[in-house]
């Protein structure tokens, strides 16, 4: 018996609105019940993406980009006036063509009490690692009747800041791609007191970072690649669970509590280094001491060889001066011989760690780079005293490697780590798609995982999986 | 939907005993849930207010085995100091059950007008289609295609963007 015979129209259009819309578009084909159904989800995403193409010409990407355009006018009002939109989502580059039509939709989705409110006009052509700050593409001007919006995300969009102070229930809110003055995040902060989530991408003309409003609710931050006109960061956020920062080292003054689940950091568009920049690195990693997750993109570490005093008797100093409590490590590497220095550094520093993960990733390589200490790489994860770590010794369970290919430093260290972690249970190797470039694919990084299989193990439990 | 405010009678003081409403199943078994928990279905809402004096509801659409398992959520939902993460994994739980049994949970929610179960439910049945294929779509949930290929064709042209 067909299971959704017994369900009414309302309550499948209910279902198809948790689907993302392409899919939802493709219940279309189910059977001729189902053929209209989906029109009237309350989950919508106008995305140009689904119809302009990347890799046809530009005369096709023209008429493609006119069919969504139709696409968006042909969208059904009428029939479903009832209905209240959960989400309304509008991706497109270069609005300004098409103003009225923007505009259209901005007043459908306000006219059916959208919950989550979502416009996107940044061009796929921008690149995220530059440094420029475009123009916005559009400028949401205020609306008469804004429904008490949960979700905002405006990118390439600028706003009228007056239009956050009526927006009082806001719990989810994403800039990206504009320039946002640290006044007008705080009355954010100030006015939407229930805010779980603040992202900021792209955004510039921000003097600073600093958030100290009382019992600030909020849960996750990100920023991710932001200019600002001072580094500094200073942030008082005694529910914060996640955390994640990729941009320029500068002063963080952060003070969470024990709540902090994870943080993630990359410094990797630093494309110079700065002595100074290891003592910012200690203070910054000090105040994440809490986090159980650490995800760190290590290529940045190369910059730092200063983390701590260099003692002239060769004495290895570099850790942290006090210990972190991360349970879980993600080191973002490509094992390359600049990375060992950050990389034992991290090992050092966490003592209680339970599981690592690497994932590999293209080298890139810093000219400039001098390590602290001369040394031999190819003797460097050998078991010589120094590199017994306490969690390789006692903690370390669970090893993973993505994007295994098998090349000399991933054995190595897979070798030094099977040879030395006393606790290990699993060692799992998910083997790259990619090839090398030397000739290398799947069925090569296959055989040399099943070598690394064979490595000596100091761990009676440990086993290696070869996904 | 807007959510309704608690009406006076259900802060109960601790002497007095907290109101219980008397349910009926479609198979005759009677059931009996907190006024608190009770409210949480808007169907329930409007007959308590009604004020039927005592006797049983009567809840010709729903059998004994669901409403058990509704009075079950309601009660749990219901309870105070729950904290959000614990509640999501008792939700995860609660409906870890065959497919049939979220259908009727879903017809159950819709008839007694239960938002937290019916959005949690749908998001299953949802969970369920997400990532087949049209076909596999059709088969998990036995589905009949009464289109003819040229049905077919004209509807995958229409909305052809969605399947490139």
């Amino acid at each position: 018996m067909d299971m959704f015979s017994e369900l009414t129209d309302a309550l499948i259009i209910t279902i198809i609105s948790f689907l993302p819309f392409e899919e939802a578009a493709r219940t279309s084909v189910l059977s001729r019940r189902w053929r209209g159904l989906w029109r009237s989800t309350a989950n919508i995403e106008f995305d140009e993406r689904f119809f302009v193409r990347d890799n046809v010409p530009v005369e096709t990407q023209r008429v493609q980009r006119l069919e969504f355009i139709n696409f968006i006018r042909c969208w059904p009002h009428e029939d479903t006036a009832e209905l209240v939109l959960r989400r309304f989502r509008l991706r497109m580059s270069k609005p300004r063509e098409f103003e009225s039509d923007v505009q259209m939709c901005i007043s459908f989705a306000i006219s059916r009490d959208v919950g989550a409110l979502e416009l996107d006009f940044s061009d796929p052509t921008w690149d995220e690692n530059d440094m420029e700050n475009h123009e916005p593409e559009f400028h949401l001007p205020m609306q008469i009747g804004m429904p008490p919006l949960e979700s905002l995300t405006l990118f390439a969009c600028s706003f009228n800041p007056a239009l956050l102070i009526n927006l009082r229930s806001l719990k989810h809110v994403s800039f990206g791609w504009i320039a946002v003055r640290m006044s007008t995040l705080n009355d954010l902060l100030r006015n939407s007191t229930c805010l779980e989530s603040l992202r900021l991408k792209k955004c510039w003309n921000l003097e600073h970072l600093s958030i100290f409003e009382r019992d600030l609710a909020l849960k996750t931050l990100v920023i991710d690649n932001c200019n600002f006109h001072r580094e500094c960061f200073a942030v008082e956020a005694p529910n914060l669970r996640s955390f994640k920062y990729s941009g320029s080292v500068g002063n963080f003054e952060l003070l969470f509590t024990r709540h902090l689940e994870e943080a993630e950091l990359d410094f990797g568009s630093e494309s110079e280094f700065d002595e100074s920049g290891g003592e910012l690195l200690q203070t910054l990693l000090s105040s994440l001491d809490c986090a159980r997750v650490l995800k760190v993109y290590i290529k940045c570490l190369r910059n730092y060889d200063h983390v701590h005093q260099v003692v002239p008797t060769g004495e290895e100093p570099l850790r942290m001066q006090s210990p972190l409590n991360v349970r879980h490590l993600i080191l973002n590497t490509a094992l390359h011989r600049d990375e060992y220095w950050g990389i034992a550094f991290f090992l050092k520093s966490c003592p209680f760690l339970e599981t690592l993960t690497l994932q590999m990733s293209p080298p890139r390589i810093f000219p400039d780079y001098q390590p602290p200490f001369q040394f031999d790489p190819s003797r460097f994860w050998s078991g010589n005293i120094e590199r017994l770590y306490r969690c390789v010794l006692r903690t370390l369970k669970v090893v993973e490697v993505k994007g295994f290919q098998g090349t000399v430093n991933e054995t190595r260290l897979l070798r030094y780590l099977l040879y030395n972690g006393r606790a290990m249970q699993e060692l799992k190797l998910y083997l790259s798609n990619e090839a090398d470039g030397h000739g290398g694919d799947r069925s090569v990084y296959f055989q040399r995982a099943v070598f690394v299989m064979g490595f000596p193990k100091a761990s009676p439990n440990a086993h290696v999986m070869i996904i | 939907m807007s959510s309704s405010p608690p009406p006076s009678s259900a802060a109960a003081s601790p002497s007095c005993p907290k109101k219980m409403i008397a349910l009926r199943s479609s198979d005759g078994e009677t059931f009996e849930i907190e006024e608190a928990a009770a409210l949480q279905s808007k169907t329930l809402e409007n007959m308590i207010d009604e004020d039927c004096a005592g006797t049983p509801i009567p809840l010709p659409n729903v059998t004994g085995k669901i409403l058990a398992k509704v009075v079950e959520f309601c009660s749990k939902h219901a309870e105070p100091g729950v904290d959000d993460e614990s509640l999501r994994a008792w939700d995860a739980e609660f409906v870890n059950v065959e497919q049939a049994t979220v259908f009727d949970y879903i017809l159950a929610a819709n008839f007694l007008e239960i938002p937290t179960l019916l959005n949690l439910t749908c998001n299953v049945v949802a969970d369920m289609i997400r990532g087949k294929t049209p076909d596999e779509i059709r088969k998990f949930f036995n589905i009949k295609s009464i289109f003819s290929p040229e049905e077919e064709e004209e509807v995958r042209r229409e909305n052809h963007w969605a399947f490139e």
